[in-house]
């Protein structure tokens, strides 16, 4: 039985090295042109210290992760976030979930991302231009069902929202800042759960389907309407419980595919990205967690090796979970926390969060 | 708000302004004067020996000592306009303030008081007059003569202003020499048939002035007007064929006036711009440059038998001369272009607006107006072998040398402003890279690889930018990058970095 599980194990393993190796052949590097780019970093500080690592299994705002897992839920839970990113980009976000037995889950997320002050931008003379500021708001709302002990299915529809300053004018005594905004509404995630072991679990999920940011410029320079399809991602994701030192020790990793956009429109490159974390479960009440993420591997690594190791970047990124409860009266807090490196040095990033399950 | 320097003035245009309500010009708000050049983008340039005004894109600048080094500059934010002309001491610009109405403003120089004459009733009356076509000032050209200033208005015939702002009269060119008071004038005041006869104008397109006449180059033919008699009279030119009249300006030898129309042929094709002088004591005309223009030319008539021209089409400026003055001109071989090349470091690809010749002393001042700021040479000497260099003025800001202070010009880029120069300034050479991110600290594209910068100077404005290469226009990989914000990073090969944001709406 110990020999079959392992052996299944390998195949397990097998198969999303075999997917990168081909994926490899024609990805290239460079995501950054495309929309949605803060829909990229991880949510939650649990994700953040595991490298972002969340597709197989997440704790808590599953809506955001893997609809699939909110038919898995035993408790209702609230999450409360925050984070903070070098350069002034902010965060902060919410996330409800329960389950409806015997099948059924549901859940909710908000996530605000953003640059409240935009300061120092000029205009094409030199003159300061006011303040201003970037705004995102994303909601995503799940609905997952239990089609079997060890598979589940889910999927999510998201209404997301930019405001964006896209001119200037000179106006006397008023602001010089013209913003203009895009919406997206319906746009679609499918998630999958399964579990063929009792040390493993797998997670799929295809986000941003039919998904794009319309975008109603008011600015008498634009086209009124421009429409920004955000890219179609596929994560393989996995997780792996061992144990290290005699204390649980989990591993999980993402493996993230760009290849299509929401409009099934081949991107102009394919991209593939990895995500690692590994937690320790050394404490009972403490875990401390570890990760790397935004490993882009691409066709670049073979053919342009110094062009890869030039432009290549990651993520290292450390955190903890604290549990609560005990010190309050065996109420369900837990306390998540996660520092990370920055991709380009400008400092280090952060998330905080607090778990409450009742 | 009412701000002017003189209260006197001011009281009496307010107390003029009620008794004629709605029929009057008024003072209007005008704004705090700044000690700054306004802007970089200068259109159009106006002055006399010492006087220099710019209309840039971002207000009006004058200095009243173009010779002082350096150069003290006074201007007014805030306004944008369509013409400006200066005249003993006195500035008419058509101007106007941001999103406001299509004003003239009268400032009075020689004691830095101002005032505003707006117009706006008066575009009413002359939509009035004519409801195939909109009266603007857009095109007004102005001459100062006969202690008042002759307008000339599109749409809307020869406007006599006095320098007050209170007064003003319009002619219509053609045989009835009518003043037509802008405070007793009605519609029905003129004869039905007044504006449909052959042989009149009410559309006049430039003035200029001679010492006692005043020139109008109309749609159909060259006018002059004598204000003591207030007399019109049409310059023949029926063996020319000319399709319309679109400048014109004087050179007076004694009793003599030499009157230099830019007129256009329109082809089966393109409309062709040539230039012709008018002896109005022999009453023969002559072409004065052979060349065709595409685009209109602008013309300055210099001493000595020069005449600059400021080609739109290719940014080039000519000297030429006439050995007399109704005679053909010879083209210089004065290098203009290379001359103001050498005045600064990003003075590569420019586009010159407009030029300015005017007399100083025992020198003269040439100037040249760009999207880039202004250039000036003195001791213009034509017909020495002038090297005399170009001086370049610019508000563009010293920046702090080390990275400390970097930004994007313009820090947002749409359709509108589709592309934007990184200004940084290095302490000493170095090797630099920008690269551009996204949101999420995706790499989007590199701008330039490890490239060799100076140390900024003051020559160069405090800026280790080279703006032909370290500029970036919103697109990667042949294709513009989403709408949002972007992170730029400058870094040396000494160690330093710098981050900023910039920002992309492109579609």
């Amino acid at each position: 039985m110990e020999k079959s599980l392992l052996r299944k194990t390998r195949i397990f393993h097998i198969l999303p090295a075999l997917a990168v190796l081909v994926a490899c052949a024609q990805a290239q590097t460079g995501l950054g042109i495309y929309g949605g780019a803060h829909l990229r970093e991880p949510v939650g500080a649990t994700a953040f210290s595991l490298g972002g690592a969340q597709t197989a299994s997440p704790r808590y705002l599953c809506s955001w992760w893997n609809p699939a897992l909110l038919a898995g839920l035993r408790q209702k839970s609230v999450a409360l976030g925050v984070g903070y990113r070098p350069l002034g980009r902010t965060e902060g976000y919410v996330g409800f979930e329960f389950s409806v037995p015997p099948r059924v889950g549901l859940g909710l997320s908000v996530l605000y991302r953003g640059i409240p002050v935009i300061k120092g931008l000029v205009d094409e003379q030199e003159y300061p231009l006011d303040e201003c500021a970037f705004e995102t708001f994303s909601f995503k709302v799940g609905i997952a069902y239990l089609i079997r002990r060890n598979l589940f299915a889910g999927l999510n529809l998201s209404v997301l929202y930019q405001s964006l300053p896209t001119g200037f004018e000179d106006l006397q005594g008023a602001s010089n800042i013209i913003y203009s905004s895009a919406t997206e509404i319906g746009g679609l995630d499918l998630g999958l759960y399964y579990v063929p072991s009792k040390k493993l679990c797998y997670g799929l999920v295809v986000k941003n389907l039919l998904g794009s940011f319309k975008w109603e410029f008011t600015d008498a320079n634009f086209s009124p309407i421009y429409e920004d399809a955000l890219p179609a991602t596929v994560t393989l994701g996995q997780q792996l419980s061992a144990s290290l030192l005699g204390w649980p020790f989990i591993w999980s990793t993402d493996i993230i595919a760009y290849v299509l956009d929401s409009r099934f429109t081949s991107l102009d490159r394919n991209h593939i990205v990895i995500n690692n974390g590994f937690e320790w479960q050394r404490w009972e009440l403490f875990f401390v967690r570890a990760g790397i993420r935004d490993i882009a591997l691409n066709s670049d690594m073979f053919r342009h090796s110094g062009a890869y190791a030039d432009h290549f970047t990651c993520v290292a990124s450390a955190g903890f979970r604290l549990d609560l409860s005990t010190a309050l009266k065996g109420r369900g807090v837990v306390l998540n926390y996660a520092f990370a490196t920055d991709k380009i040095g400008a400092g280090l990033e952060q998330q905080l969060d607090f778990v409450f399950s009742f | 708000m009412i701000r002017v320097n003189n209260a006197l003035p001011a009281l009496l245009g307010l107390l003029l302004v009620s008794l004629m309500g709605s029929a009057g010009p008024i003072l209007a708000e005008v704004y705090p004067p700044t000690n700054e050049i306004i802007s970089n983008d200068i259109y159009l340039l106006a002055g006399g020996s010492d006087t220099l005004w710019m209309l840039t894109s971002k207000g009006l600048n004058y200095t009243n000592s173009i010779t002082d080094s350096p150069i003290v500059w006074s201007g007014f934010k805030n306004v944008n306009g369509y013409a400006i002309n200066f005249s003993r001491g006195m500035l008419l610009g058509c101007l106007q303030p941001v999103s406001g109405p299509n004003d003239l403003w009268l400032f009075r120089h020689q004691t830095n008081n101002y005032s505003i004459i707006e117009l706006k009733y008066q575009t009413a009356l002359f939509d009035s007059l004519d409801t195939t076509s909109t009266f603007a000032f857009y095109g007004i050209d102005a001459v100062l003569l006969d202690n008042a200033f002759w307008v000339a208005c599109m749409d809307g015939g020869l406007l006599k202003l006095d320098p007050s702002g209170f007064v003003a009269a319009i002619f219509y060119p053609g045989k009835d020499t009518t003043a037509y008071s802008f405070t007793s004038f009605t519609p029905a005041s003129l004869a039905p048939d007044t504006l449909k006869k052959p042989d009149r104008a009410k559309r006049v397109i430039a003035v200029a002035a001679d010492s006692l006449l005043v020139w109008a180059a109309c749609e159909k033919g060259l006018w002059r007007f004598s204000p003591k008699d207030t007399a019109w009279t049409k310059i023949n030119d029926s063996t020319l064929f000319f399709s319309e009249y679109v400048d014109v300006k004087t050179r007076s030898r004694a009793d003599t006036a030499f009157v230099y129309a830019t007129i256009s042929r329109i082809g089966t094709k393109d409309t062709t711009y040539m230039l012709y002088v008018y002896n109005s004591k022999t009453a023969h005309w002559t072409r004065v440059i052979q060349d065709n223009f595409t685009t209109l030319p602008v013309i300055q008539l210099g001493a000595r038998g020069y005449i600059y021209v400021l080609n739109p089409a290719n940014n080039e400026i000519k000297a030429y001369r006439q050995p007399a003055p109704d005679s053909v001109a010879v083209a210089q071989s004065a290098n203009f272009r290379e001359r103001i090349l050498k005045a600064g470091s990003d003075l590569v690809n420019v586009s010159i607006n407009d030029i300015h010749y005017a007399i100083h002393a025992a020198d003269t001042i040439f100037a040249v107006a760009t999207d880039v700021g202004l250039l000036y040479s003195k001791n213009e000497h034509r017909d020495e072998a002038d090297n005399t260099p170009f001086i370049y003025e610019n508000r563009m800001v010293l920046l702090t040398p080390g990275l400390e202070k970097t930004y994007a010009i313009p820090g947002i880029i749409n359709n509108y402003h589709p592309e934007a120069i990184f200004a940084y300034n290095l302490v000493k050479d170095d090797r630099v890279t920008i690269d551009i991110f996204d949101y999420n600290n995706d790499f989007v594209t590199r701008i330039i690889d490890n490239a060799p910068r100076l140390a900024g100077s003051h020559r160069t404005s405090g800026r280790s930018t080279v703006p032909q290469y370290d500029k970036w226009d919103g697109t990667a990989r042949g294709r513009v990058v989403s709408p949002g914000v972007y992170i730029y990073r400058i870094k040396t090969k000494n160690g330093k970095q710098a981050f900023g944001k910039i920002i992309v709406a492109k579609n």
